[in-house]
């Protein structure tokens, strides 16, 4: 009898804690249930928009203003196709679509909205309605082939030739939802994956951080279900058992690591397919910047297999010129490059057997093929021979 | 590429670094495998560092067979020392039963410890070094160093042109301490050749280190193997100590390392007396500071501490008054202004501070709370931590405050992080924190001790809280009659 007491008092602190977590559960999906279904809430968390300069024109580069694309029209006959940036969803859940344009166009334009299930179906194609001056729009709950999944979707374009028109976005407009799709909708939220990227060694974003962030969806879960175990201690005057509390933080940690053990494992799974197998060069060569590592390759080609010492220039000190000139010193080493400039120092500061790397569109250094030199600054110069590269962009010389 | 080389890189310093932690050690008491285990990785791989750098500076090559020659003379030197000691025949602990769910949790957290750390030491296999840092300035030097069997100087820009030399390299990052190039270099050594992956596996290594310390050192302080477990996936779980493994190649995990055996040792200390611990303390907040020039400032964490324990009250109020008296008076002056011998310059003022062997910081308060409170409380890198960490110090203050080795421990880590503040708040660092470069990697440094503390501070606090003491069945029916 003791034991079987003793048990029970063994598990009560489980039991309890699961209860309120159930409870607590139930409370905070209900509320946010209720909150999406209204309009103004479930529309920010269902709509997708689509920036204008995230679209991928058919023909060719297209200039991005801003946000916005830059759209002219080819005109002749011919139509321009915006492939928006969809890996695929479900078009059951979306009602509408509207396009927004920064700009009224001086002549008519026509617009028309394609989507494609599967790279097997035919595309289906539909005009776009003008909303307002500077909107078209299209109800697609009326639309027979518009259900499945959609797996590509277009928006096309004709007028008249040389048009030019800035396209703010492209918005799917979301149905009202019934109770499962908002669920649906939060957990592929916190779900979504989120990968490896610059920011990630400073930091994890997190589920649902756009709307409804994990993170303290979980400490409200649990802050509910705290209180539900303090009434419940109250009721039963047995005070509040420490590891109950314990338990709680222990199930609410538990949610936010699996999500997290599911982002490591997809992640893990890319790496696999990106690098597995691979020995060291390949890795580099299989690497996402690979086409710097190639030209570090046929630089090195070009230089004596001791360290020598190299003056790398790129046209700027940030951004893309920042990193391709600091991911081709890396792919340099062991040979001794500064690399942190647009311009060469002092002629003093060069040696004979340096050399001179200039990657991209460095105008602050010219060379002189006749008296084989090259020349910078006010007067400053160096004689210097050009090393052959095959590869535009990328001019290499050795100091004499 | 040798694989036996790289195991002997990876292997050898571990096993150095735990035979010498056994010297001196009576008895096996629970955990303390684990203790030696993790704390001997840290010591023996970041000890290998400081080898590198002995035999560099005694003007021999960097081969790895001199390195290697002159570990297994240390391992020998240490086993035979450990060996000689009569205590090392003590009876093992006996290992504590688990029954009912308690069993079923300490599977569940052990498989998930398994998966992660399978998991990034998979990452770190396949992965050459991604990001930014970790190319750009720390593996760069192991490159050359690699490639030179020296360790070739780097230098200013403008004392690279003076040079003028092909064996003197320069880098945006030159000053930093040369630890972690090391350990990627004595991995590529072993290897026979540099591989962008295969030498960050110590970063994986590491990790188990930490976890292997803090699990040891809780089951040392008398916790339950649940308890030290559940602490040890708590620590080990965290996204932003993850990343650092994953995409391995940074320091910081170095210094969190180093830094939270230190943190752990030093409350250990605090609480059993134990010299050891308090040796191990010193020992790693100085290898701290060959990590990470933080290293340096955390150092500072411990003093207030330790005048705790060591001074008594009119000591302390005597130090208060010398404080505010030093603080008026610099505010009257304008500040202080110092050349001290060897040309270093201290200088303090309201706007400006200068600290021989830190950078100068200009002084100014920065209002970035906002920041932080997204990076702590939303995003996802800390989990549950710095929601529960607060709560549980606040619930638990009145007990550390009564005891005095809670209440040295709870003076280090509020001083560690009433500095982290400090420079969040009050230094350009708050930039940092407005692009969310450094905010996680510095918190990360202190990580591992905050929650040790924590658990330490969890253990103090009652089985219930709001019943009263617990009454017997007994006296209920007295007073039923």
């Amino acid at each position: 009898m003791a034991s079987r007491r003793s048990a029970v008092q063994d598990w009560r602190p489980v039991w309890e804690t699961m209860l309120a977590l159930v409870i607590s559960a139930i409370v905070l999906w209900t509320g946010l249930i209720a909150y999406y279904s209204l309009p103004r809430h479930y529309a920010r968390l269902a709509n997708k928009t689509y920036l204008g300069a995230s679209l991928r024109p058919d023909l060719g580069e297209m200039k991005t203003l801003g946000t916005d694309l830059v759209v002219t029209v080819p005109g002749g006959g011919r139509r321009l196709a915006l492939l928006l940036p969809v890996a695929e969803l479900q078009a059951a859940a979306f009602a509408a679509v509207r396009i927004r344009l920064s700009g009224a166009p001086t002549q008519p334009l026509r617009w028309y909205f394609a989507w494609r299930r599967s790279p097997e179906d035919p595309r289906h194609e539909v005009p776009l309605r003008p909303a307002d001056e500077l909107g078209w729009a299209l109800d697609l709950k009326s639309q027979p082939s518009w259900h499945d999944r959609v797996g590509s979707i277009a928006l096309i374009v004709e007028g008249t030739q040389g048009e030019s028109v800035q396209l703010a976005d492209v918005t799917l407009l979301a149905k009202r939802p019934t109770a499962g799709r908002i669920v649906r909708w939060i957990l592929d939220g916190w779900l979504e994956p989120e990968g490896w990227s610059g920011y990630s060694i400073n930091g994890v974003v997190g589920g649902g951080a756009a709307e409804l962030p994990l993170l303290p969806s979980v400490a409200l879960w649990l802050v509910v279900a705290c209180a539900l175990l303090l009434g419940m201690a109250l009721l039963g005057r047995h005070g509040l058992h420490m590891g109950s509390v314990v338990a709680l933080a222990l199930a609410g940690w538990l949610v936010v690591d699996l999500r997290w053990q599911l982002d490591l494992l997809r992640q893990l799974g890319s790496t696999r397919a990106q690098f597995a197998g691979l020995y060291h060069m390949d890795r580099r060569e299989a690497a996402d910047d690979t086409e710097i590592f190639q030209l570090a390759q046929l630089v090195r080609d070009r230089l004596p297999s001791r360290p020598v010492r190299i003056f790398l220039l790129t046209p700027g000190t940030t951004g893309d010129d920042q990193y391709r000139r600091l991911r081709l010193n890396y792919y340099l080493l062991p040979h001794n490059v500064m690399s942190d400039d647009t311009t060469l120092p002092d002629s003093r500061y060069l040696r004979r057997g340096d050399y001179v790397l200039l990657l991209g569109a460095v105008t602050a250094v010219h060379f002189d093929a006749q008296v084989q030199a090259l020349y910078w600054g006010a007067d400053e110069w160096v004689s210097a021979m050009r090393l052959a590269m095959r590869v535009p962009g990328l001019r290499l010389y050795r100091v004499r | 590429m040798s694989w036996l080389g790289l195991a002997t890189a990876l292997l050898l310093p571990w096993a150095v670094g735990t035979a010498w932690l056994r010297l001196g050690w009576p008895g096996r008491p629970a955990g303390a495998w684990a203790v030696r285990l993790g704390y001997g990785y840290v010591l023996g791989m970041l000890g290998t560092t400081l080898l590198m750098r002995l035999v560099d500076a005694a003007g021999l090559p960097l081969r790895f067979p001199i390195i290697v020659a002159l570990l297994l003379g240390l391992l020998l030197l240490g086993l035979r020392m450990g060996g000689t000691l009569p205590w090392r025949r003590a009876p093992a602990a006996v290992g504590e039963e688990l029954s009912g769910w308690r069993e079923a949790l300490l599977a569940l957290l052990l498989a998930l410890l398994a998966v992660r750390l399978a998991g990034l030491a998979m990452e770190v296999y396949w992965r050459p070094l991604y990001p930014w840092d970790a190319w750009a300035s720390w593996g760069q030097r192991a490159i050359v160093w690699f490639h030179a069997h020296a360790l070739l100087p780097f230098v200013s820009k403008t004392a690279w042109l003076e040079a003028g030399r092909t064996d003197v390299y320069t880098s945006g990052a030159y000053w930093y301490p040369p630890s972690v190039p090391l350990i990627q270099m004595w991995v590529a050594q072993g290897l026979g050749q540099w591989d962008d992956a295969l030498v960050n596996l110590p970063w994986a290594q590491c990790a188990a280190a930490l976890g292997l310390a803090c699990y040891g050192q809780l089951r040392l302080a008398g916790g339950s193997v649940l308890l030290a477990v559940g602490a040890t996936y708590l620590l080990l779980s965290l996204p932003v100590l993850d990343t650092h493994v994953a995409l391995a190649g940074y320091a910081d995990l170095w210094m969190a390392a180093s830094y939270g055996l230190a943190a752990m040792a030093f409350m250990q200390w605090l609480h059993s007396g134990e010299r050891r611990q308090g040796a191990w303390a010193l020992l790693f907040a100085l290898l701290g500071t060959q990590v990470k020039q933080e290293g340096l400032v955390w150092m500072f964490s411990f003093l207030p501490a330790l005048g705790v324990v060591r001074l008594g009250r009119r000591a302390w109020m005597a130090i208060t008054a010398v404080l505010s008296i030093a603080m008026l008076l610099l505010w009257l002056v304008g500040g202080l202004d110092l050349r001290l011998p060897g040309g270093a310059h201290l200088a303090a003022s309201f706007g400006r501070l200068e600290i021989p062997g830190l950078p100068a910081v200009a002084l100014g308060y920065h209002p970035v709370w906002e920041e932080l409170t997204r990076y702590l409380f939303v995003y996802g890198s800390w989990h549950l931590f710095w929601y529960l960490w607060p709560l549980l110090l606040v619930i638990a203050l009145p007990r550390a405050v009564a005891d005095k080795a809670a209440r040295a421990s709870l003076v280090q880590v509020t001083t560690a992080l009433g500095l982290v503040l400090f420079m969040f708040l009050f230094t350009d660092i708050y930039r940092w924190v407005k692009e969310g470069t450094a905010v996680n990697r510095i918190l990360l440094q202190l990580v591992p001790g905050l929650m040790f503390f924590g658990v330490h501070a969890a253990r103090m606090l009652p089985g219930r809280f709001g019943a009263g003491a617990p009454v017997s069945p007994a006296r209920c029916s007295q007073s039923a009659r």
